[in-house]
């Protein structure tokens, strides 16, 4: 396309060129013929006409000195032509026979000046040259457009290809998921294109869902596996006390084996309501500026007797009277944490373990830490327990919904807190590492 | 005693109203808001257990308006949104307790019951006194038949519950909420264990045992009846 352009530019250049001799040319040529007329009158011009046909074995130039009649006198033209020249006496007109018979059409651009005796002057250039450099820039142009044409066309269809065959790639990922299979991903060609930077982005997009929906999935397992065995033993209880003949002491104990039944059902399900929420929650509305150590000092003193009993020793540490560690967020869900924590160590830490709760403050942030020398959890779990109710194998038996970590984490998550389950060597520590709050003095 | 429930579904308010008045009190029912608020303002009830949703009129509005009309019984919510936030709505509407769906009854009669008492203890005493334990609020201090006691401050604040609360029923939900501050349910029975530990203070050495236990329920402090 742009050949075609600079092709008709070179066109346009050229001829304007050309013209622009070819008057300069007839212009001087007429002046000097109009010298000789002037001085010497008609008979000097008719030689020196003579002279210059004579001399010229091509036809660049025309010349035809003719009567006022339009007899030609002399000159390398039989006719005077039958076009009318303009007011400014040009013409172009086509020779139609010439003296040798060498061509039969030629075109000519002429200059027509009449002379002071009556006589008229026309002197003119034969233009083929130039009308075949216009039909040779015609043709190139021609046939550069149609080279574009093709050439665009071609490209065309093999961009749209290309485009087509990589939007493909997207609509096979998307019936791919579409059938049920979420780990489609869009291939990503490697061109770092717009079409890459969609596939990314769409990739990105799918790896979340897929996420979420694992996630809802292994809750709705869950909540079958750990609500399923509940209710089933409340259904089989009912059903046994009523197949008997029961007196009404074993359908009081009935009854009440089937309250208790239905408030383990219903902490679960609380538990999990209270994730949900916490989960799609729009932080900070209720976010105020909390002394952590303060919190953690009071689950500490709620949870004593508890681990009293156990034998087991808890231990706060705070960071000094003269240090707030302070936290924006919550009151109720921090609360709720740190004695899902403490209360975790508890259950989860033998008879005899000591249990240390530290609130610490570095560089403005605060620090909160459950550590135990129980059992732990070995590495390759400690991801997992964070999910909602991961309960390790060997802790079934123990009472509990099995959400108390996946609370925390929904908590620590909500409070842009980091939180890491740690080694203790023995035992767990717990880590809940809070964002700088702007009011915290430094540490003394 | 005479209650107005305001309940609009219809199989929760018939085993509400059976169990208050099997507890012995004189229950009125109404099944949407403008009723409620009617019966409310125009009969001289002691207290009303009322749901937080209701048609015609939302339970919300129902407390306001009450309350703009100048009618001062305790007023306990229902509602199925458990939510912190949810309640601090409630008790700001002019509710003088919330409680969350699903709920033990045996919760509602002990809060229903607190709600009751409440008005007839004020809150300048100085000195709290049950059977022959003597409290002092000033001073701190608690004396069983004359003998010093000596308690932790968090021990000291669950004993003036208790005594604030004498004969009647006090859940471990109440205890949690009033003498914590805790608004959760903390799965371990730490409520039981605290207990216990006061209990040893205040019990050990006597022959009657103040703190009961009431089974499914909660706690109560034997009054001087």
């Amino acid at each position: 396309m742009l050949s075609s352009v600079v092709l008709g530019l070179v066109f346009v250049t050229t001829a304007t060129l050309i013209d622009h001799q070819t008057v300069t040319a007839i212009n001087t040529e007429m002046a000097g013929l109009q010298d000789i007329h002037q001085r010497g009158g008609p008979g000097a011009l008719v030689k020196a006409l003579e002279r210059r046909v004579a001399g010229y074995q091509g036809y660049h130039h025309v010349y035809l000195l003719a009567t006022r009649d339009g007899e030609p006198m002399v000159g390398n033209l039989h006719h005077w032509p039958r076009v009318e020249p303009d007011s400014t006496g040009w013409l172009r007109f086509t020779v139609e026979d010439d003296t040798d018979q060498r061509r039969d059409l030629w075109p000519v651009q002429a200059r027509v000046v009449p002379l002071a005796s009556g006589l008229r002057l026309m002197v003119g250039r034969d233009m083929t040259e130039r009308s075949n450099f216009a039909q040779i820039m015609e043709q190139s142009l021609a046939f550069a457009l149609a080279a574009a044409l093709i050439l665009g066309i071609l490209g065309g269809v093999v961009m749209s290809r290309n485009l087509l065959r990589r939007l493909d790639a997207v609509n096979r990922t998307a019936a791919t998921i579409l059938a049920g299979d979420l780990s489609g991903r869009v291939p990503v060609s490697g061109a770092g294109d717009e079409f890459d930077r969609l596939a990314a982005n769409l990739n990105t997009m799918l790896d979340r869902i897929q996420k979420l929906i694992m996630a809802m999935r292994s809750v709705t397992d869950n909540v079958a596996h750990d609500l399923r065995s509940p209710l089933n033993r409340l259904r089989s209880r009912l059903e046994i006390t009523l197949v008997g003949k029961p007196d009404m002491d074993e359908y009081q104990a009935s009854l009440q084996g089937a309250l208790e039944d239905i408030d383990t059902i219903l902490q679960t399900f609380n538990a999990l309501l209270s994730i949900a929420r916490i989960e799609g929650r729009n932080a900070t509305e209720t976010f105020e500026p909390l002394d952590i150590a303060e919190i953690a000092e009071g689950t500490v003193e709620l949870y004593e007797p508890v681990a009293d009993e156990r034998d087991q020793h808890l231990t706060f540490d705070g960071p000094g009277a003269a240090v707030a560690a302070l936290v924006n967020g919550d009151r109720h869900l921090l609360m709720q944490t740190a004695a899902n924590l403490v209360d975790n160590a508890i259950k989860y830490a033998p008879q005899g373990a000591r249990i240390a709760v530290r609130v610490s403050v570095t560089d403005g942030t605060a620090r909160l830490e459950v550590a135990d020398d129980g059992p732990g959890i070995p590495e390759e779990h400690r991801h997992t327990v964070l999910d909602r109710f991961v309960r390790l194998e060997q802790s079934r038996h123990t009472s509990g919904t099995g959400l108390g970590l996946s609370l925390v984490a929904a908590v620590a998550e909500l409070h842009g807190a980091v939180l890491a389950l740690e080694d203790n060597d023995p035992g767990l520590r717990v880590v809940m590492t809070f964002v700088r709050h702007p009011q915290v003095r430094a540490n003394a | 005693m005479r209650l107005l429930v305001v309940e609009d579904d219809a199989e929760a308010a018939a085993y509400l109203v059976k169990g208050l008045r099997e507890s012995g009190y004189v229950v009125d029912h109404a099944d949407n808001g403008m009723d409620g608020l009617y019966m409310a303002t125009n009969e001289p009830y002691d207290a009303v257990v009322l749901d937080r949703m209701l048609p015609r009129l939302d339970g919300l509005a129902v407390v306001e308006t009450l309350r703009k009309a100048g009618k001062q019984m305790p007023v306990l919510i229902l509602s199925a949104l458990g939510e912190v936030d949810a309640r601090v709505q409630g008790l700001r509407a002019g509710g003088d307790d919330y409680l969350a769906k699903p709920y033990a009854f045996s919760e509602l009669l002990a809060r229903l019951e607190a709600l009751l008492r409440r008005r007839e203890g004020s809150s300048q005493q100085t000195r709290l006194h049950v059977a022959d334990l003597d409290m002092d609020l000033l001073a701190r201090t608690v004396t069983r038949a004359g003998r010093p006691i000596v308690l932790q401050p968090r021990e000291f604040r669950l004993l003036e519950y208790l005594m604030r609360h004498a004969g009647q029923v006090v859940t471990r939900t109440m205890l949690l909420e009033h003498v914590w501050d805790y608004h959760f349910d903390p799965q371990t029975n730490v409520i039981d264990v605290h207990v216990s530990r006061l209990r040893q203070k205040i019990d050990k050495d006597f022959d009657t045992s103040l703190i009961q236990t009431v089974r499914g329920a909660g706690y109560r402090l034997r009054g001087s009846d």
